[in-house]
């Protein structure tokens, strides 16, 4: 029991989760902890390590001569070292092709842009709008609010709509790539979609369970909705939650109430859906890949990952809904999975000339930038260079 | 003439935001020892260590446009190693050494609430290893040290305003700067 409360309060300071009270136990205790090793490092092992340090950082997104070997013997010989290695990286830096060329024309951010298809297919540009109601659905009224979400605000049905109301009617929300937009579905639910996604909903949820489907990305905040449930046996009425059912490519998502993303774009590995807060369950619902059927349950902070089969790992959930913060957050990202996430936000075409970077970049920019800024913060880095024809990007190595 | 061994912290800072991969290197060769020193004392192992600082630099580099240091670079060096080896304790799976300790410290230890005097006792934690420091490492790390003096320290030691010394560091950065931009040259550094 007193074992697990420590190591409890590590991983909960690595979580950036703990009190001042807490953190300031932590940081006092390491002062005080473990101040010597049994044996001292000799000078000998000390340089070794240190050099060895130096020639994995060289091997990572590290410019090739920058980092010198140092402490010769002799002072003479740590001169010239030093100078050839700099003369070889002036000569890398100075006499090469530029590394990043410059736009002629910049590319803009994406904005709030997306088209709504109503239950008899009308179409109408939610962009174009300006706000105030929009349509008029049996049983919801539609209206665009001044800071450009969709609102759905559910209304007494006429009698006429209420006999031609048999089946489920259904609308659909989808942005186009270098498109965002908000909608906020008849239960009060408020769905945040990304670039490239779209999300179709019944007009009228009922009262058994609420289902939607999306394809591409959207971020939901589920709303508690409850009913009265009379108990067969004893005759008195409970209230009982109404479950939000959320299906994509394959998957299912089953909430109570909750904030979560989806990430369901098709030309992505997995689907990825991560908590960050309430529970859901997340099943395979693929009559197709019945491989591993199953359904996993998940906890804030954790992320499934669906492709065939499901699987749980932590997740970082800034960098999931980093969308919907104004920014492209990157963790361990290779280049391909960068530029597929540009692409979409900013409506570009990307190929791939010569060998392909390897590296892995960590980083968060803003994406109410152009283009360029997000590029020269990546090719700063000297692993990646980038050409720009139009909207059509070639990346380099 | 540029030496970057006299460069203060707070300028290789700025420096190496701008991706000045001179400063990443004397940023390196001042740190690097001290810092593999306390964390293998922490860790009591050399592939943790090397493994931690390995990452820190690393990070360094490729975070170096979007940090921004809340005190200083030590300030962000120190408790970046800190924060990495806690991890490494965190996920280790045998070692109950720690966990015991730390038990024992909640239970009665003393914490210091004061996080600025926290700061302080890590900073002369990790420098206390430089006593350990076979010597040619210690004279580069000692030497930086003694440079750091504040612009009010050197304004009073020259005789001259504050903001004159401001300055002055300002258009030596500059210049500097645009240096940089400019064809091949050999920069000569004198190690001693």
């Amino acid at each position: 029991m007193q074992r697990v409360k420590a190591k409890e309060l590590l991983q909960k300071y690595n979580k950036g989760q703990c009190t001042e009270e807490e953190i300031a136990l932590i940081e006092s205790w390491y002062l005080d902890f473990r101040q010597k090793p049994p044996v001292e490092l000799s000078e000998e092992e000390r340089i070794a390590d240190i050099e060895d340090i130096c020639a994995r950082l060289r091997s990572l997104s590290m410019p090739r001569s920058s980092l010198i070997p140092f402490w010769k013997r002799t002072a003479a010989a740590a001169a010239i070292l030093i100078i050839a290695g700099l003369g070889l990286w002036l000569y890398h830096s100075f006499l090469k092709t530029p590394q990043y060329v410059v736009f002629t024309e910049d590319i803009g951010p994406g904005s709030n842009k997306a088209i709504l298809t109503l239950a008899d297919g009308a179409r109408i540009s939610l962009t174009e709008t300006k706000s105030g109601k929009v349509a008029k659905q049996p049983g919801v009224v539609i209206s665009k609010t001044s800071d450009g979400r969709l609102i759905y605000k559910v209304n007494d049905m006429s009698s006429s709509e209420r006999a031609a109301a048999t089946a489920t009617l259904y609308n659909t929300i989808e942005t186009p790539r270098g498109g965002q937009f908000q909608v906020i579905l008849p239960d009060g639910t408020a769905v945040w979609l990304n670039a490239a996604s779209k999300l179709t909903f019944p007009v009228n949820f009922s009262d058994v369970e609420r289902q939607v489907e999306m394809t591409g990305e959207a971020y939901f905040e589920v709303a508690t909705k409850e009913k009265n449930k009379r108990s067969s046996r004893s005759g008195s009425t409970h209230r009982e939650k109404i479950p939000f059912l959320v299906k994509s490519g394959g998957q299912k998502v089953e909430v109570l109430a909750t904030r979560f993303n989806i990430n369901a774009y098709a030309d992505e590995p997995a689907i990825k859906t991560t908590l960050l807060e309430g529970a859901v369950r997340v099943t395979n619902d693929d009559a197709r890949r019945q491989l591993a059927a199953g359904s996993v349950l998940l906890k804030p902070g954790e992320q499934s990952l669906f492709s065939g089969s499901l699987r749980v790992v932590s997740a970082d959930t800034e960098e999931a809904i980093s969308w919907k913060s104004g920014f492209f957050k990157f963790n361990d990202e290779k280049i391909e999975s960068i530029m597929r996430k540009l692409s979409r936000w900013y409506d570009i075409s990307v190929t791939y000339e010569g060998d392909v970077p390897n590296e892995e970049y960590n980083g968060k920019v803003p994406r109410y930038e152009n283009i360029s800024q997000v590029l020269k913060i990546l090719a700063k880095t000297k692993t990646v260079r980038f050409k720009a024809e139009g909207r059509r990007i070639t990346v380099m190595k | 003439m540029i030496d970057y061994t006299t460069l203060q912290d707070a300028e290789l800072a700025s420096l190496l935001r701008d991706g000045d991969h001179r400063a990443y290197t004397e940023i390196y060769l001042r740190f690097t020892p001290v810092l593999h020193a306390h964390a293998y004392a922490k860790l009591h192992d050399r592939d943790d260590a090397k493994d931690v600082v390995q990452e820190l630099f690393s990070a360094l580099w490729v975070k170096r446009e979007s940090l921004v240091f809340h005190s200083s670079l030590t300030g962000y060096l120190y408790t970046s190693l800190r924060n990495r080896i806690l991890n490494v304790i965190a996920h280790k799976k045998v070692e109950s050494e720690h966990l015991t300790s730390l038990q024992q410290f909640m239970n009665k230890g003393q914490a210091i609430t004061d996080h600025l005097l926290r700061r302080k006792q890590l900073a002369e934690l990790i420098e206390k290893e430089v006593a350990n420091l076979p010597p040619k490492m210690q004279e580069i790390f000692i030497l930086s040290r003694n440079r750091q003096l504040s612009h009010r320290e050197i304004a009073e030691k020259l005789d001259i305003s504050e903001k004159t010394v401001k300055n002055q560091i300002n258009n030596a950065l500059k210049i500097l700067r645009a240096r940089l931009g400019l064809g091949v040259y050999i920069i000569l550094v004198l190690f001693y």
